[in-house]
């Protein structure tokens, strides 16, 4: 009889200390508050390079795919030497840089298209005859737009870019 | 003597003295009745008032704690973050609450992977979160990882005050564009150089857990809540270093 009620004593007792412990932990005052969120990144650029040939004319575009992201384009014109060449853009937005490279000068947002370059083939080479067989290649590149800290998009066409090319 | 320790053990005694303090009972509770009766027309208003403790996070002077979502207005609706673009994101903390306290916030930098799962391999520190820690926020370096910064306001709010905000913008860096993996088709005569991007499709995040804790006994109650030793003088906080 005297063991259990020492032993009803002692666990009063731990009861007791536990009690006056989780008093001092809870004593003082807290706050809390959270927040979270994430943004998507959409980096990959999906282009296609459209083409008519008609009197003698290439007519080029290119257009970015739905899920791209927005990017730069150049294009550039290789044919044999003896084929002479006339590149021009209608609307004026694709200017020539000097460099072998036409560039199109408005940033190319998801779904939308570049204005037509317009190669024309002014001479044919020396000799062609019905039959022959002579190419006209367009060779496009693509840079993903980078951005300034206020916004203005700027392409780095040294950094490598997305290629593509028709004959 | 005798007869009166007999009288004691009797069960008469017993009922009788049950009765006395039963009696005694009913007269003291009459007592009081009387006594609220006596003491109504000295009227006396006690008011109590029980502080509470309540901390607000703040998104560009917004608040954002209440349905816990920041980076809502990031961009424009359907305009898709631009990296090397500085986008405005200045973030405080406010106290809501009725008592002066200290405050402390957690800020976690993260990248989520297309199906959602945290990706440690991708570069918190490209997730360009620009701090302004300035006098008053202290970086707590011994707790803070490239994932995990810590950050201390030196001084108690008091109620409806905010803090100086820690951060100004966000500017994702344009460098994740390096990490890519390059594949060469073929196909209809076109050459196709596709370079595919690490980071594309990937979620940043940015998370920010704020704490409050009373003034009063300062140094024990962070301790205590924070695991932080702190020096709290005249109302100025400051770290110690870890025993």
């Amino acid at each position: 009889m005297k063991k259990k009620a020492s032993l009803i004593l002692c666990g009063l007792a731990l009861l007791l200390v536990l009690m006056t412990r989780l008093g001092g932990a809870s004593a003082y005052f807290t706050s809390n508050a959270w927040a979270k969120g994430g943004r998507t990144l959409i980096m990959g650029s999906v282009n296609e390079i459209l083409e008519e040939f008609s009197a003698w004319t290439k007519h080029v575009t290119v257009k970015a795919e739905d899920d791209s992201e927005p990017v730069f384009v150049r294009a550039r014109v290789f044919a044999d030497e003896s084929v002479e060449l006339l590149i021009l853009s209608e609307d004026g937005s694709w200017t020539d840089g000097g460099d072998g490279w036409w560039y199109c000068g408005t940033v190319l947002s998801a779904g939308e298209s570049t204005a037509e370059l317009l190669v024309k083939v002014v001479k044919l080479p020396v000799g062609a005859v019905a039959g022959t067989d002579f190419n006209v290649i367009v060779v496009y590149e693509c840079s993903r737009a980078l951005f300034k800290a206020d916004g203005t998009p700027y392409a780095d066409w040294t950094a490598q870019p997305e290629k593509g090319g028709t004959q | 003597m005798k007869k009166l320790k007999q009288f004691l053990k009797s069960p008469k005694a017993t009922v009788l003295l049950f009765i006395l303090a039963a009696g005694l009972l009913i007269a003291g509770g009459i007592g009081t009745a009387r006594a609220a009766l006596t003491a109504f027309s000295e009227r006396r208003v006690y008011q109590v008032e029980m502080k509470h403790i309540d901390i607000g996070l703040l998104e560009n002077g917004e608040r954002v704690d209440e349905d816990h979502i920041l980076l809502k207005k990031l961009t424009a609706e359907g305009e898709q973050i631009r990296p090397g673009q500085e986008y405005p994101e200045a973030l405080a903390l406010v106290n809501l609450g009725g008592s002066d306290m200290y405050v402390r916030v957690s800020l976690y930098l993260y990248w989520l992977d297309a199906e959602g799962n945290k990706n440690t391999e991708l570069s918190p520190a490209l997730i360009g979160l620009h701090l302004t820690p300035g006098e008053n926020w202290l970086i707590d370096e011994a707790s803070s990882t490239p994932e995990r910064t810590v950050l201390y306001y030196r001084l108690s709010l008091k109620s409806g005050e905010k803090t100086d905000p820690f951060s100004d913008f966000l500017k994702l860096d344009p460098s994740l564009a390096d990490a890519v993996t390059e594949t060469r088709t073929e196909k209809d005569g076109f050459t196709v150089i596709r370079r595919t991007y690490d980071y594309d499709g990937c979620q940043f995040m940015v998370e920010a857990r704020a704490d409050g804790v009373q003034t009063h006994s300062a140094e024990a109650a962070i301790l205590s809540a924070w695991g932080q030793r702190v020096s709290a003088k005249d109302g100025v906080l400051s770290l110690k270093e870890a025993d």
